[in-house]
């Protein structure tokens, strides 16, 4: 059982339809909440405590389970962490395949206050997720739902399979990966990945000395300084690529594509000599920072920023 | 982990790393989680390829491929449409032992066996030595990636299909979807690929495709199941 599991303080509400209780934690505490269905809002304050309202059925109730530095917050219908499946391969006929059945779902909406700097572990399979200025750690996961997050340092992480994911004001190591949903990604610094199999890719105003960009179906579009020894990778297979940049920028440019066009706003001569097949490389200024950008079936722009559009 | 590093980590296993490459690669992995367990898989890949006996394949394609080798000097080869009907594949003037293994992935890249009522066959594993492959062009070295990932695909593919009954329904459409999407892409570059055989470009956005397909495989079990 759950209460055995926790081993810690441990509280149990049983309320009907609504939910509101706070209580004391510590600034640093990781604040889990697992959600079967319907939508999870994280707000922060500066008091050491965490505000938990909650709208769900009669039959539900929400469960505060706090367990060292954790606080974890759900359904008692519902547990995220009991309901994987695992897959063992110990060689070509040995595979294990291992499924823990899941509890009845419930549908809940939670608003949820806490310490800003709290880190955060927020998701479930068909849950909207919004964490508002969060300073510290923020790991988002569903499967299908919409992610926003304005804010968080450290490890920033999203990750859905049918959902859009919008992250503003982050920094830190930032990875933001859908299976099919477009990730917008704004005014954020650190080492950035973003990657999404069927969808569009949007960055605007990135200083990041290590950015990487993949889409298989859908355009990739970026607006950022371009740092001296950084790493900028841009590609996609279906779709065009966009980049805009300082204009003083220095860089070693590389673009490859299949089908497609290359047009640029910077003066460049191309060297015969290194044109490979469907790539060639090229610099600009003293080409101390590198930048891949290859779009398969697609057309690539490279930009000076000057000449971004307005958002 | 960015392609940049994930590009060198087989060179980097194969000792093909220039000293100063290799140790900016080893002050990356104290910081990259990633890295590190992509190199360890990699790795148990290359030591598993090295000691597994392999497998008699259902059908020994070979004879037809080496028949074809002689016939073709190097030019597309349509092993696939003799079986299946499948588009043509490249096969041109790679190694013998590579031609095979990417037969294989041939088989092995242009399927999603998630939902399916039962399991297929097992695919043929003709993994190569890596041995082999030393002193081959860049090209082909990137295709031998290529083919480890088919390989592996082949294997998850395979154990996802044996009960999928756990995962969402709709999860499992969405990512059946997004996995034809791959597919298609797949298909795409194999095609430029078998019309430009030589492009590092088309060799490397091949082994991308598949390795992106790898990875949205292997994290497909860890995606929230939602009934029993």
């Amino acid at each position: 059982m759950l209460m055995t599991i926790a081993g810690g303080i441990m509280a149990a509400l049983t309320l009907v339809q609504q939910t509101d209780t706070t209580f004391a934690v510590d600034p640093a505490a990781r604040i889990n909440v697992s959600n079967y269905a319907g939508g999870i809002v994280v707000r922060t304050w500066t008091r050491n405590a965490v505000r938990v309202q909650a709208s769900h059925s009669r039959r539900d109730q929400i469960i505060v389970d706090r367990a060292g530095a954790e606080v974890r917050i759900r359904s008692a219908n519902w547990r995220r962490d009991a309901d994987h499946f695992d897959v063992q391969i110990d060689g070509p006929d040995r595979v294990g395949v291992q499924i823990r059945s899941p509890r009845r779902p419930s549908i809940i909406d939670y608003e949820i206050t806490v310490p800003a700097s709290a880190p955060l572990d927020l998701g479930g399979p068909y849950t909207d997720v919004t964490a508002e200025g969060v300073n510290g750690e923020v790991s988002i996961k569903v499967n299908e739902g919409d992610v926003s997050i304005r804010g968080g340092s450290g490890r920033v992480t999203a990750q859905t399979v049918e959902g859009d994911i919008t992250v503003r004001r982050a920094q830190g190591n930032i990875r933001l990966v859908s299976v099919d949903g477009d990730i917008t990604l704004e005014d954020a610094s650190g080492d950035i990945l973003a990657e999404t199999t069927d969808g569009e890719i949007r960055m605007v105003n990135i200083n990041s000395s290590n950015v990487e960009a993949f889409s298989v179906d859908g355009d990739v579009w970026f607006s950022g300084t371009i740092q001296a020894r950084g790493r900028y990778s841009f590609n996609t297979h279906d779709g065009d690529v966009t980049v805009y940049v300082p204009r003083a920028t220095s860089a070693r440019i590389t673009v490859a594509t299949f089908d497609g066009e290359f047009s640029t706003d910077f003066p460049f001569t191309l060297d015969t000599r290194r044109v490979r097949g469907h790539r060639f490389t090229f610099s600009v200024g003293s080409g101390a920072a590198e930048i891949d950008v290859e779009a398969f079936d697609g057309d690539i722009e490279l930009r000076y920023l000057e000449r971004r559009p307005a958002r | 982990m960015s392609d940049h590093w994930a590009t060198k980590l087989s060179a980097y296993l194969d000792d093909e790393l220039a000293p100063e490459d290799a140790a900016a690669l080893e002050a990356h992995l104290t910081r990259c989680e990633e890295c590190v367990t992509a190199l360890g898989e990699l790795r148990a890949v290359m030591a598993w390829a090295d000691s597994y006996p392999g497998r008699a394949p259902a059908t020994d394609v070979w004879p037809r491929i080496s028949a074809r080798l002689h016939h073709t000097r190097g030019g597309p080869v349509d092993l696939l449409n003799e079986r299946s009907g499948r588009p043509p594949w490249l096969i041109g003037a790679l190694p013998k032992a590579l031609a095979a293994g990417i037969a294989l992935m041939a088989v092995a890249g242009g399927s999603w066996l998630l939902g399916r009522a039962s399991a297929p066959a097992v695919p043929a594993l003709a993994v190569i030595p890596v041995a082999e492959m030393r002193g081959v062009p860049s090209t082909d070295v990137t295709m031998l990636q290529a083919e480890k990932y088919a390989a592996a695909i082949a294997e998850l593919e395979m154990a996802l299909s044996a009960r999928t009954a756990g995962l969402d329904s709709g999860t499992v459409r969405i990512l059946n979807e997004k996995l034809h999407v791959i597919d298609r892409a797949i298909a795409d570059a194999r095609r430029a690929l078998a019309s430009d055989p030589n492009s590092a470009y088309l060799a490397q956005h091949f082994t991308r495709m598949m390795r992106h397909k790898l990875i949205l495989l292997r994290n497909a079990p860890r995606f929230t199941v939602t009934q029993g």
